[in-house]
């Protein structure tokens, strides 16, 4: 530190605006100049799936990112839970540089990805376990979490004998035990069926406001993403970039059939049959592909 | 306390048994109705090809029990059955206890790691297809008596084990993996808390294929003279034309496989919990 300038001895000169009162929105995720190519050997040119994407994700922000299948919004999401490391660009958590996948970023997978041997009250204390908390904190947070999640009486059953919805709860509920800065979340009702969908994202906007935890929500759903997000960021066809991004604004609960509601699925939907269509005509000349 | 749950435990087993024959009554029945059935087309097949090649289940079931009695020291065979069961045994376990010891970490780590899968695949796989009774001569000029069975038995043991260990380890759901990395797991946590769970099912399957092969050559190791054991018990009586003894042995060793394989599932659904 001997080679910085000693500080000014100045008052700060700019006056912030907004009243100290009101919670500052501040930078929890930030991705810079992000690119991930995939090496093929096959080819002599790798698969682009993300190209130079910068995105700003505020503390306790609900974002859902929205793309045409396969075009790269999954390595997005994977890429700040450090399980693919960008090819250039960096992505930072609270302005400290992700490596890997750490316990700050819980991820929630589409397969659930639950440990199959474990019961629901094991799998949910994997994290605590790793983490080495004492017994009795781990049985404590894990009674708690099966109740936030409404699992009640099904803490001794295992994975197999619950269905998709519940299963999908008991990955939630694994996440949060590890108490993390973001929820990453792989379209992760996307394997259940529609009622059983909608009935997940009205508990899973229960569980946020009263956790208040960042979300960065991955969907191909429209819907989905209105009845949810704040924020939502439309993905291009592959190579990933960022299309548009939409704020919702609507105030919860959200009814899906009001005008507001259509007005923006409206738009979001434009954008994304128009990147949907340049993906398959990108996909109809072969050689045109990256 | 700890009264009330030895107390209890024999109850609840009893009640237990009892829940699961009210449901499965029918397997049950089936079951002894097989069982009562072979024992009736054994006997009339003895009765009617009517050669001392094939005794009745009477006589085989008497010469067990005759097995059983204690028996003078000037007799060919001065052991009773419990000494050859014990013998064989213990072969038995030692070799297995061997292939587990070395199979499983090999396995492990070729699944792991593809370097160590290029460096170990081509020995492995030459000396895999050759049958374990084909090292007899080997065994027998290289280690003492008794351990040159200990070795057959390992050679047929090792490679169930092995294959399916490293097989295991290749289809764990990497998804399982990437879920454990997230929850803060490291290298060493996704090893003990991940693959190797995912893995006890299968190379279980392989312990008990293994185990299985082992009882299958015994009886060849055990006939060059290996004694006791139930392989040469079973090969001594049919050479003395002693069919009636020879079933009997023969009929012992199935009965202890079939317990050996049950108690190798109950260690699997206890490792798995």
């Amino acid at each position: 530190m001997s080679g910085t300038k000693p500080p000014a001895p100045q008052a700060p000169q700019v006056t912030d605006p907004l009243p100290a009162r009101l919670p500052q929105p501040a930078p929890l995720i930030v991705a810079s100049h992000l690119n991930k190519t995939f090496e093929r050997i096959a080819q002599e040119h790798g698969t682009d799936a993300v190209r130079d994407i910068d995105l700003t994700i505020q503390e306790g922000e609900f974002v859902c990112l929205v793309g045409p299948s396969g075009c790269g919004k999954t390595t997005l999401l994977r890429i700040i839970a450090g399980l693919e490391r960008p090819t250039s660009g960096e992505v930072t958590l609270r302005g400290k540089a992700i490596h890997g996948p750490g316990a700050d970023r819980g991820m929630i997978f589409q397969s659930f990805a639950l440990f199959p041997w474990r019961t629901v009250r094991r799998n949910i204390e994997f994290g605590l376990e790793v983490r080495r908390v004492p017994r009795a904190e781990r049985h404590r947070i894990s009674g708690e979490l099966i109740d936030l999640v409404g699992l009640q009486g099904f803490a001794a059953a295992h994975p197999r004998e619950l269905s998709g919805g519940m299963q999908q709860r008991v990955g939630l509920a694994r996440a949060l035990a590890n108490d993390p800065a973001v929820l990453l979340m792989d379209e992760p009702f996307g394997s259940l069926d529609a009622q059983t969908r909608n009935l997940m994202q009205t508990e899973l906007l229960k569980i946020w406001e009263r956790t208040r935890k960042t979300v960065v929500f991955v969907t191909h759903s429209v819907d989905e993403s209105v009845f949810l997000a704040d924020r939502i960021v439309l993905l291009t066809a592959r190579p990933a970039s960022i299309k548009s991004i939409v704020e919702v604004g609507i105030p919860r609960p959200r009814d899906r059939a009001s005008p507001e509601f259509a007005a923006i699925r409206q738009r979001v939907l434009r954008d994304l049959t128009e990147e949907v269509l340049r993906g398959m005509a990108q996909q109809d000349r072969p050689g045109a592909v990256e | 306390m700890a009264e009330n749950i030895w107390s209890k435990a024999p109850g609840r087993l009893w009640r237990r048994v009892l829940r699961q024959l009210r449901r499965d009554w029918d397997k049950v029945l089936l079951a002894i109705l097989g069982f009562v059935l072979f024992f009736v087309v054994w006997h009339y097949a003895s009765v009617i090809v009517d050669n001392p090649a094939l005794p009745t289940p009477s006589k085989v079931l008497h010469a067990l029990g005759e097995s059983f009695k204690a028996r003078p020291v000037n007799d060919l065979n001065p052991w009773t059955m419990q000494q050859h069961v014990a013998a064989s045994l213990k072969r038995i376990l030692y070799g297995s206890a061997l292939s587990i010891v070395l199979a499983v970490p090999l396995g492990l780590l070729m699944g792991f790691s593809r370097r160590a899968e290029a460096l170990f695949i081509f020995p492995l796989e030459l000396i895999r297809p050759i049958p374990p009774i084909a090292w007899l001569a080997f065994a027998i000029a290289m280690f003492a008596t008794g351990l040159d069975v200990v070795f057959i038995i390992f050679l047929g043991i090792f490679f169930p084990i092995f294959v399916n260990t490293m097989d295991g380890v290749k289809k764990v759901d990497p998804m399982l993996v990437d879920a454990a990395q997230t929850l803060g797991a490291g290298r060493l946590h996704v090893f003990y808390k991940v693959i190797l769970p995912a893995v006890v099912p299968q190379t279980m399957t392989g312990v008990r294929v293994g185990v299985g092969v082992g009882w299958m050559t015994i009886v060849a190791a055990e006939m060059v003279g290996v004694s006791p054991g139930l392989g040469w018990f079973i090969w001594t009586y049919g050479q003395l034309g002693r069919y009636d003894l020879m079933f009997a042995g023969m009929l012992m060793l199935g009965v202890i496989s079939i317990v050996i394989a049950r108690l190798l599932i109950a260690l699997e659904r206890w490792l798995q919990r």
